[in-house]
């Protein structure tokens, strides 16, 4: 579980990113913080590893505040994949996976890329899972997009988190793999019981995977509600009193209908 | 033997991997099951993936062996658990591989070659004769379910159909289990002469041996033991090469990705360390360095020090002179090497120069100034223009120029291509070209280019006054010469202190180019 109390973030530039959000995202759901570009998703979801120091407010996982002196300690609790992937390009697919273990497996021999069998052979059943054991010595920039996010998913779950924040994660990639992709993330998270948080700036995306949907603009929460109240004309009224740059067309086949995108990113 | 699993009976039901075939290989497993547990096991070979799939789900089968894929699909449908999987002598979890086959004789030595031809398949859910085959020819770009890729797919409705299909000239490539097309070649249905294997898909494990859920918990344990135990009566078979036990799912799933592990450390890593100290301790032997004389200098060393306290600065403004002066031919020498770095190292640059006659002229001008050290250009020039700073300044100009022009050739080598792309679509010119997409993108690391030549240029300048081209290395030579031990402690300070200075600035400039 994860619960932001009255969380506000102002950068040193002035920029009034978040403003005032108190949301919990409940234990073992798949939450996905809807919102369009600028809105403020990437810097409220940074705010729960600390990547992002909130202004004012806290952040509690699973109940503990997160502080500067306990955030290692929660980190290795929390995982995170990015939009831009984040691997090491020129290490292997497999090192990469288990550079997620590090917050654990801190012996100095980490250092020199050496990892117990063990850890190995965990790594390479994480590879099988997304559908990449045969890639697992390849270098990781030799990867398409969407395998190279398969490879954030196995390396995000390789710590063994039991909440798992996701930026984004299919903005890098086709509409087809963005489907196949969150529908792994969402399946390997049920099957882990994990927390996810996810942001997303798609509508329908966000209304087939998410069991939650908050919604953001302009720094504030517009929406929290179980995605199985909502439909895509209701989020339609929702956020055409501020017209923002929400995705809102089918991304699983050709966008048909152009009055419905309006696309900013 | 076992009381409770008296008059129990239950069923197996199997899919028709080798068609006829599957009842007996798996009945020596079964028998020695039937033995331990008194339970009576009866054994059904499916007429097809899906009928398996059926009778488990329907209650007229309860153990079942599906394969692989079918496996995985069934679980959608029904409930199953895994007991146990086959593994070979050796103890590995048993695995085999589809073989991509044509007919001997034809055109087709790749798959590549097969795009736009007939694909036969075995049977729908076949994990070797139908999803293994998909999987790899989409992995090879020929996904058959992209039209265009195959002209027709085929079921032949089994492995041995398929392979005569091939043979009477119904398809052009045929995928089945590399098990079946040995067991051909070995009961004489198939001549090695006929075919031509032109690929093998992945290994893919061996399938488990299932139970229902629903089956009361204490009798499902009690199989799964005998199962697992079965090796140690008697030989088991199963679907499979050399099969001589069964284990648990875990320790299959643990074997299986066993097969994918690396040594931690590789050869070429060990060799490499290895060949890395050998070199260092040789060259050290060649070079008579040894150890035990840097000790045991350490007495002189003591001296020289002693000698050189309290520092001596009577002549402190004298000195600062001669620093400053040292300060500015560094200053000079920078200006005059990125002066001259700008049009060369642009005509250096593989993807912007105009033309080779130009580009490897420059090249070799910078080469050679890159490859002269400036002590001996210092030499060269203070006896062609004379002492002083000129000399200095000339020698640092000429050698750095060598650095940045390489450096900012290389720079704009990598620049991304994209940016360019666009520039160039939109219509621009060469020097457009140059000042919209390159010059952005690499100006941040030219300035910290610059401020760090800068920075060595001074520390270089204070070397370059020993051969006479001005500045405190001058003073430096001649307070040697001159024994005056302590005024040398005094300029290292002063030098020191400069550098430190100088040093810090230029990382903040750097910091603010960035
Ligand atoms: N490091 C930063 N410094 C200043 N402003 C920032 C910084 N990061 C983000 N912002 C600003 O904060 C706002 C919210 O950004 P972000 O959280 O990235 O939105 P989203 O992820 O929804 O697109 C934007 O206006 C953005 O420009
Ligand atoms: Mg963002």
């Amino acid at each position: 579980m994860v619960e932001f109390v009255n969380i506000s973030k102002t950068f040193p530039d002035g920029t009034a990113a978040v403003h005032n959000v108190s949301i919990t995202a409940p234990e073992k759901e798949f939450s996905v913080i809807l919102g369009p570009s600028g809105a403020g998703k990437t810097t409220l979801l940074r705010t729960v590893n600390r990547l992002v120091r909130p202004s004012s407010g806290k952040v509690l996982v699973n109940g503990t505040e997160i502080t500067d002196a306990n955030q290692r300690q929660i980190r290795s609790d929390v995982g995170m994949i990015f939009q831009q992937f984040n691997l090491v390009g020129n290490l292997s697919v497999l090192i990469n996976v288990l550079s997620g273990c590090l917050g654990t497996h801190q012996k100095w021999w980490s250092t020199l890329y050496l990892f117990p069998k063990v850890y190995r052979l965990k790594a390479l059943d994480l590879l099988d899972r997304v559908g990449l054991l045969d890639q697992a010595y390849k270098r990781a920039d030799e990867l398409s997009g969407g395998q190279q996010q398969r490879v954030g998913i196995a390396r995000a779950l390789m710590q063994e988190p039991r909440v798992l924040l996701a930026d984004e994660p299919v903005a890098s990639v086709d509409p087809r793999t963005s489907q196949e992709i969150l529908k792994l993330l969402k399946d390997l998270c049920k099957e882990k019981n994990l927390t996810v948080l996810c942001t997303l700036h798609q509508v329908d995306l966000a209304l087939q995977f998410s069991d939650r949907i908050i919604g953001i603009a302009d720094g504030e929460i517009i929406l929290n509600e179980k995605s199985s109240k909502l439909d895509v004309e209701k989020l339609k009224t929702i956020y055409s009193s501020k017209n923002h740059g929400l995705f809102f067309g089918p991304t699983t086949e050709s966008a048909n209908d152009p009055q419905n995108i309006n696309w900013n990113q | 033997m076992n009381p409770s699993g008296k008059s129990k009976q239950l069923t197996m039901v199997a899919v028709p991997a080798i068609k006829g075939h599957m009842e007996k290989h798996f009945r020596p497993l079964l028998s020695s099951v039937e033995t331990t547990t008194g339970v009576k096991l009866n054994f059904i070979e499916a007429s097809s993936y899906d009928d398996a799939i059926d009778r488990l789900k329907d209650g007229r089968a309860q153990l079942g062996w599906l394969g692989q894929s079918a496996f995985i699909e069934a679980s959608h449908d029904v409930s199953l658990e895994p007991l146990a999987v086959a593994f070979t002598a050796g103890n590995k979890v048993s695995v085999y591989r589809s073989v991509f086959l044509v007919k001997a004789g034809s055109p087709y030595s790749e798959i590549a070659d097969l795009k736009g031809h007939r694909l036969l398949l075995t049977e729908h859910g076949s994990s070797s004769g139908d999803v293994m085959p998909r999987h790899t020819l989409a992995q090879l770009n020929l996904n058959p379910e992209i039209h265009g890729n195959f002209s027709e797919v085929i079921y032949a409705g089994s492995q041995e159909s398929a392979v005569s299909e091939l043979l009477a000239g119904k398809g052009d490539l045929a995928v089945i289990s590399k098990i079946n097309l040995e067991k051909m070649f070995h009961d004489g249905s198939l001549k090695k002469k006929d075919i031509k294997i032109i690929h093998y898909s992945d290994p893919i494990p061996g399938a488990p041996i299932v139970a229902v859920s629903g089956m009361e918990a204490s009798l499902k344990k009690q199989i799964q033991e005998a199962i697992l135990n079965a090796h140690k009566t008697g030989p088991v078979d199963g679907y499979g090469e050399n099969i001589d036990s069964y284990h648990t799912p875990e320790e299959a799933r643990a074997s299986f990705l066993s097969s994918y592990l690396k040594p931690a450390v590789s050869f070429t890593t060990i060799a490499f360390i290895a060949s890395l100290v050998i070199s260092t301790v040789g060259v050290s032997i060649h070079l008579k360095v040894n150890p035990i004389t840097i000790f045991a200098s350490f007495s002189y060393f003591a001296d020289i020090i002693g000698r050189m306290l309290p520092p001596d600065f009577s002549d402190l403004g004298a000195l600062l002179i001669s620093m400053f002066e040292t300060i500015e031919i560094g200053f000079l020498g920078t200006i005059l090497a990125t002066i001259l770095s700008i049009p060369i190292g642009l005509v250096s640059a593989k993807n912007i120069t105009p033309s080779k006659w130009i580009y490897y002229p420059a090249r070799l001008i910078t080469t050679f100034f890159r490859a002269v050290p400036e002590f001996i250009l210092a030499m060269i020039l203070v006896i062609s223009v004379g002492f002083g700073a000129l000399p200095g300044i000339l020698a640092l100009g000429l050698h750095t120029m060598g650095f940045l022009s390489k450096f900012y050739a290389e720079e704009i080598e990598h620049v991304r291509n994209g940016p360019i792309e666009a520039i160039e679509a939109a219509g621009a010119s060469h020097m457009q070209k140059i000042t919209f997409a390159i010059i952005p993108q690499i100006l941040p690391n030219f300035v910290g280019y610059s401020l760090y030549i800068f920075d060595r240029n001074i520390r270089m300048a204070t070397i370059l006054g020993i051969v006479g081209a001005g500045g405190i290395g001058y003073r430096l030579i001649s307070s040697f010469r001159m024994f005056e031990y302590r005024e040398v402690s005094a300029i290292i300070i002063i030098i020191f202190i400069t550098i430190f200075l100088l040093d810090a600035i230029s990382s903040k400039a750097r910091h603010a180019v960035k």
